[in-house]
């Protein structure tokens, strides 16, 4: 006899709920602001094979991305038969997990009743692994030059900490309390996930779950079906490239070919970049998770991922490619050529669902870090932040101004007055980048600006901004965008510095940061001229942006 | 006889309630009459059973504010800030909490980037000008916006250390045009994020002039027709303020409805002595849940509305979109029910005004759980035909008799509440099974036993008035401020005699405060406090001291009691890590001594209950319907059984009796 619908509603809220529940108190009890305010972290629900049960939004980048920890996990230990009740395991290997090795995956599995039903699954960046730089190095090389790289290993057999793991992994840091608090945080999110689960199998039992799981997931996978087959079938292709691969590096050339057939869509990545010489690759299962977000963007945005989501999706990557990095390729910069992936994933896919589709935008994290000695403490001080960027316009209005990239999601950007308050820098500048969006019958989002003096002695500047030669691209006539421009003053000499790792900018030194805007939608001479009005009476725009 | 007298204004109805100093309590509702509120509170007031002139206390809660704001109905707002700083407030925290959605918008800022003026000055972060302000710019300042604005607000980087630059641009407004409104940041909210502050100042200014005209001309109707004291007005914080008060701190008026409910429930766990509280309020459109602990609401710094933050203490409130209107509906084979509600109109089917969509109140009323006499509000006939109708559209598809549909969209919708009350209470490190529920809103004392089911708590509180409360904890209320001065350093760093007299300064000012809401040297109370963290969290824990400490005493015991505070919140601790201080507050109360409701003695009439079909787990059984007004204190009432009074229907599931307790609330528990 099928199962009841009102069952599996009730079984489907519960699976989200628990990992709301997992993720609740992941924020409550995570030592670091990273994770807890600016959710750079992800938390699933899972069957007894790694398929997703609930999933709680953290980073929107690591969308579908615990799976590849448990997953590689068995392939290292050879079976299912590894796990035991109590056992609680680490993993961050760029290339198993996919991200940077400041990602470090940890989940325990759940017993019901002596028999593995399920596991709990956290991911969260640790802010210091024992990279050679403080934080992050922008420079990075190989893999060994970026902290410790942790393989399937346990940090609790059978409910006993192995104490010379949680040492090492402590040891090894710049900042083993934050790693300590962190970590235990991670695992106390496991366990509430482990309690919860067992809690529903009490309730309900193993059949009653495991007939409601599989209808949930076949109602995910039919939306998601009749969501694809309204994109009509053909191959969609685009390519693109990103300025460098680190500090005076090289273009890094992507392409993409999207297959839709019925409802079945392939995302084909070969013939993109070999993997870098910097510090910007990834592991594919990091570039799988990248693809599920650009996937999710278009489909079903709002309806929650379970293991029936993504069985429509296909990727494949050319080993070694900047997709799909082997050993000892640098990942520290994991996400440059994922969020242009992402860029072009819906400009090639745009024709097919032109309702859907925004411009493009200079989707890159954007990030400035000062490093130096505060002169009011003597003691070592380090900054760090993403800058926003405009967003494309679509067929509903004008692109976002000054958010974070598709990758961001609740990323937040660091007050003026904290920052002046904590750091010997001032800040004169936060403002909309006026005119840097894309004409269009919607005008795309503008960028920031965002202008920085150094008032400290012994200061350094690392910079990793993106999309300077590859702005933000108009759609169906819309206009491209004003593109990432960084200019650093030092003793009188101003130049343009896009990347650079440690670069000592003496007292009286400035920076502007001026991030891209979007891309503009529609032609711009279909513009409701009283938008115009508005823009120019807001000064979004100056008169000389409509002129022309 | 001398009375006090609460008031609330609710989308449909404005409540109010009345005790006497005997605790004779009398209440009314009249209909609320938009665009001419004051008329509502007047017709319901004059509903009570007393003479005006006797009112020794009079408190309101207001929405006046939250409605200006929602409907964007509020002032045309200027907006002043340092020069290189216009775009703050458009630009936010620049997150995307709506993560999938490509076309997301962030909340709009309540002021036009073309109504925003730059000013050349500047603090550094210490409070030293960087760029003095000269006359010939704050001439030029006050001709962009003196005559153009009703009022104008002003955010200058780092005014919460140095407001003399705020000071200064108000000063010199009110030599050009003495009734131009100003409102300064640094009076509002002086915490640092110059966001959040630009939020807080921009939206209290933009409400200022609806509040401080509907306050006046509620005043002076009132005491035209013999009110003697000052109207109070209920506020965010839970405790109340005179209306004087309220036109400088329109901000604090924001959501002095709903923290009503909340208030009432320490009201309610000190009758019956009840240490945790879990208050629901569930109506037709939202669930929200509120904790009350160690008979305290719990209270944070900062909230936000429709995403733009508020620095201002509040009541913290969770919501989510599940209620009596919220419509069951399929897709893809599942059957999900709400957040999408028929509000109030078309409402729910069985209303009869044309809703044909099945609803969790069309499911109650076809399961003979909303007896066809409940008349919703007191006044609609309901219609079971329609609801079983609605429920059949649906129940069809998936095989499902109209009983079965129906208990099935309320099994759905009791387990979100629950789930939602897991999600807040695990972000608290609670366990809910140590706490009471207490249910209240139309919907909620239909609803509470089954969640305390699914929760396995042991009881759950239906006050008395449920109809009410939100009126009945407002003249409950405290007098309440909370002042704070931000104040950055490293807690083993203190220098104490600077720390001192901060609080000291702090203290005057609360002072001050109470001496102008004539509150009586015997009721009042300082709570000092401080905001610490870890070095390099951004979010911080208050640790509150007793007034009677010195300042050595307290320093002293900060750490520990940091590291205690911190365990008991977030799970962990780390002794030894450097802590910093962020804000010093001070908390100024007036207490309102209490006054108990009298317990119903026995001279009601007795009347034998009817009895009725309830569906309970797939069969009906046959129930009692009680009417609430004849239960006298100590009465049972063993489920199943429905309890009926005017405007709030309570459900006892089998297996749980309701014992009418002190003040004449209802204690339900499982029955023994």
């Amino acid at each position: 006899m099928a199962i009841d619908p009102i069952t599996v509603e009730v079984i489907r809220n519960a699976f989200d709920s628990i990992a709301n529940q997992m993720n609740n108190n992941l924020a409550r009890s995570a030592y670091t602001p990273i994770i807890y305010e600016m959710k750079d972290c992800s938390v699933g629900l899972f069957d007894d094979r790694a398929q997703l049960l609930g999933q709680s939004p953290g980073l929107p980048i690591f969308l579908g991305a615990l799976e590849a920890a448990i997953f590689s996990t068995v392939d290292h230990f050879g079976d299912w038969d590894v796990f035991k009740p109590g056992d609680v395991y680490a993993i961050n290997d760029s290339y198993l997990v996919g991200s940077h090795l400041n990602d470090v995956s940890v989940f325990s599995p759940v017993f019901y009743k002596e028999r593995l039903v399920g596991f709990g699954a956290t991911k969260a960046h640790w802010l210091d692994i024992g990279a050679k730089d403080p934080s992050q190095a922008m420079d990075s090389t190989s893999i060994y030059q970026e902290g410790y790289r942790i393989g399937p290993t346990r940090l609790y057999r059978e409910g006993e900490p192995q104490r010379e793991i949680l040492d090492f992994l402590t040891r090894n840091s710049r900042l083993p309390r934050s790693i300590w608090g962190d970590m235990h945080a991670q695992i106390a999110a496991c366990r509430t996930g482990e309690i919860r689960l067992q809690a529903l199998f009490d309730k309900f039992g193993p059949e009653v779950i495991d007939e409601a799981k599989r209808e949930i997931w076949r109602q995910c996978q039919e939306l998601d079906a009749e969501a694809v087959k309204k994109i009509p079938d053909g191959v969609y292709i685009a390519s693109g490239s990103l300025d460098s691969d680190g500090p005076g590096g090289k273009p890094v050339p992507i392409q993409l070919k999207i297959t839709v057939a019925e409802s079945e869509i392939e995302l084909d990545l070969r013939g993109s970049s070999p993997q870098t010489g910097g510090p910007m690759n990834c592991g594919v299962a990091q570039t799988i998770s990248a693809a599920r977000l650009a996937f999710k963007f278009l489909v079903n945005p709002e309806i929650p991922a379970t293991g029936g989501t993504f069985r429509n999706l296909k990727v494949l990557t050319d080993v070694g490619s900047v997709f799909h990095a082997q050993e000892p390729a640098a990942c520290q910069y994991y996400y440059p050529h994922l969020g242009l992936m992402i860029d072009l994933f819906i400009k090639a896919l745009a024709p097919g669902l032109p309702d859907r589709a925004v411009g493009g935008q200079p989707s890159d994290a954007m990030n400035i870090l000062f490093v130096g000695t505060h002169p009011r403490t003597n003691a070592e001080f380090f900054t760090g932040e993403a800058t926003g960027v405009g967003w494309g316009a679509h067929s509903e209005g004008d692109g976002g101004n000054a958010q974070i990239n598709y990758g961001g999601g609740d990323l937040k950007n660091y007050p003026v007055e904290v920052y002046e308050s904590r750091y010997p820098i001032r800040i004169h500048q936060y403002a909309l980048g006026v005119d840097t969006g894309g004409r269009g019958r919607f005008r795309g989002g503008l960028g920031v600006v965002r202008e920085y003096e150094v008032l400290g002695e012994d200061v350094t500047v690392s910079l990793w901004f993106e999309r300077n030669k590859t702005p933000g691209w108009g759609l169906f006539g819309g206009e491209e965008a004003i593109s990432t421009v960084i200019d650093v003053e030092r003793e009188g000499k101003r130049e343009m510095i896009l990347k650079v790792n440690r670069l000592p900018v003496p007292k009286g030194s400035r920076i502007w940061v001026r991030t891209g805007g979007g891309g503009g939608y529609g032609p711009v001479s279909e513009r409701d001229p009283k938008q115009i009005e508005e823009d120019l009476l807001n000064g979004y725009t100056t008169e000389q942006f409509y002129d022309s | 006889m001398k009375f006090r007298v609460g008031v609330d204004i609710g989308g449909t109805f404005t409540d109010s309630i009345s005790i006497s100093s005997e605790g004779i309590v009398s209440t009314s509702k009249a209909l609320t009459t938009p665009g001419q509120l004051s008329q509502g509170v007047i017709d319901a007031v004059s509903g009570l059973d007393l003479s005006i002139p006797e009112i020794e206390r009079f408190v309101h809660g207001t929405t006046a504010g939250l409605n200006a704001f929602l409907e964007r109905r509020g002032a045309r707002t200027a907006l002043i800030t340092t020069r290189g700083f216009r775009d703050v407030y458009e630009i936010g925290r620049a997150n995307r909490p709506d993560m999938y959605n490509l076309k997301y918008k962030a909340p709009k800022p309540l002021v036009a980037r073309k109504d925003i003026f730059e000013l050349d000055e500047r603090m550094a972060f210490d409070g030293q000008a960087v760029k003095e302000l000269t006359l010939d710019e704050l001439d030029r300042i006050a001709d962009l916006v003196v005559g153009k604005f009703q009022v104008v607000a002003v955010v200058l980087l780092h005014a919460y250390k140095n407001p003399e630059h705020e000071i200064a641009v108000a000063r010199h407004l009110a030599t050009k045009d003495p009734n131009l409104l100003v409102v300064t940041s640094h009076t509002i909210a002086p915490e640092w994020r110059e966001y959040e502050r630009t939020s807080t100042t921009a939206l209290s200014a933009y409400i200022a002039p609806i509040i401080n005209e509907y306050l006046s001309n509620l005043g002076e109707r009132l005491h035209a027709i013999g009110l003697v004291p000052e109207i109070r007005v209920m506020q965010s914080n839970g405790g109340v303020m005179s209306a004087t008060t309220a036109k400088t701190k329109a901000i604090q008026t924001l959501f002095s409805g709903p923290v009503g409910g909340t208030i009432a429930g320490v009201h309610i766990g000190k009758t019956l002595d009840v240490n945790r509280l879990i208050c629901v309020d569930m109506g037709g459109t939202s669930f929200d849940v509120s904790l009350v602990v160690d008979h305290k609401a719990e209270v944070e710094p900062q909230t936000e509305l429709q995403g733009l933050p508020i620095l201002s203490p509040t009541v913290s409130m969770h919501t989510i979109g599940a209620g009596g209107g919220s419509i069951a509906f399929l897709s893809a084979g599942a059957l999900r029910v709400g957040p999408r509600s028929a509000g109030a109109m078309p409402g729910p089917a069985c209303y009869g005004r044309g809703g044909t969509e099945p609803t969790v109140t069309d499911a109650n009323l076809a399961l003979g759980r909303l007896p066809q006499i409940a008349r919703l509000g007191g006044s609609l006939p309901l219609d079971v035909e329609a609801a079983r109708k609605a429920l059949d559209s649906v129940g069809s598809q998936l095989k499902l008799d109209p009983e079965a549909a129906a208990s099935g969209i309320i099994s759905i919708v009791n387990a979100a509440m629950a789930n939602a009350i897991r999600e807040i209470t695990v972000s608290r490190g609670i366990d809910p099974r140590d706490f009471a529920l207490v249910a209240f809103g139309g919907a909620g004392p239909l609803h509470a036993i089954a969640i305390a089911e699914e929760l396995e708590l042991k009881s759950v509180i239906i006050p008395s008035n449920p109809g009410v409360l939100s009126a009945y904890g407002m003249l409950q209320a405290d007098t309440r401020h909370d002042l704070v001065a931000n104040y950055f350093a490293d807690l083993d760093q203190l220098d104490e005699v600077h720390f001192g007299q901060t609080l000291d300064d702090l203290t005057v000012k609360a002072k001050e405060i109470l001496d102008l809401e004539e509150v009586a040297s015997s009721d009042r109370y300082l709570e000092p406090s401080v905001d610490l963290r870890y070095t390099g969290q951004e979010y911080t824990v208050r640790v509150e001291w007793p007034s009677d400490w010195n300042i050595s005493q307290a320093i002293e015991r900060l750490p520990a009691m940091f590291e205690d505070e911190h365990l008991s919140r977030y799970g962990h601790n780390n002794p030894g890590e450097r802590i910093e201080v962020v804000n010093l507050r001070v908390t100024a109360i007036g207490k309102n001594t209490v006054i108990e409701q009298e317990s119903q003695s026995n001279t009601v009439i007795k009347e034998v209950p009817i009895k009725a079909p309830l569906y309970f787990d797939g069969a009906w059984v046959e129930g009692e319907i009680v009417d609430r007004r004849t239960l006298v204190i100590s009465d049972v009432v063993k489920g199943p059984a429905v309890i009926l009074e005017p405007d709030c229907t309570s459900l006892i599931h089998p297996g749980w009796s309701a014992t009418v307790a002190k003040g004449g609330h209802l204690m339900v528990e499982r029955s023994k």
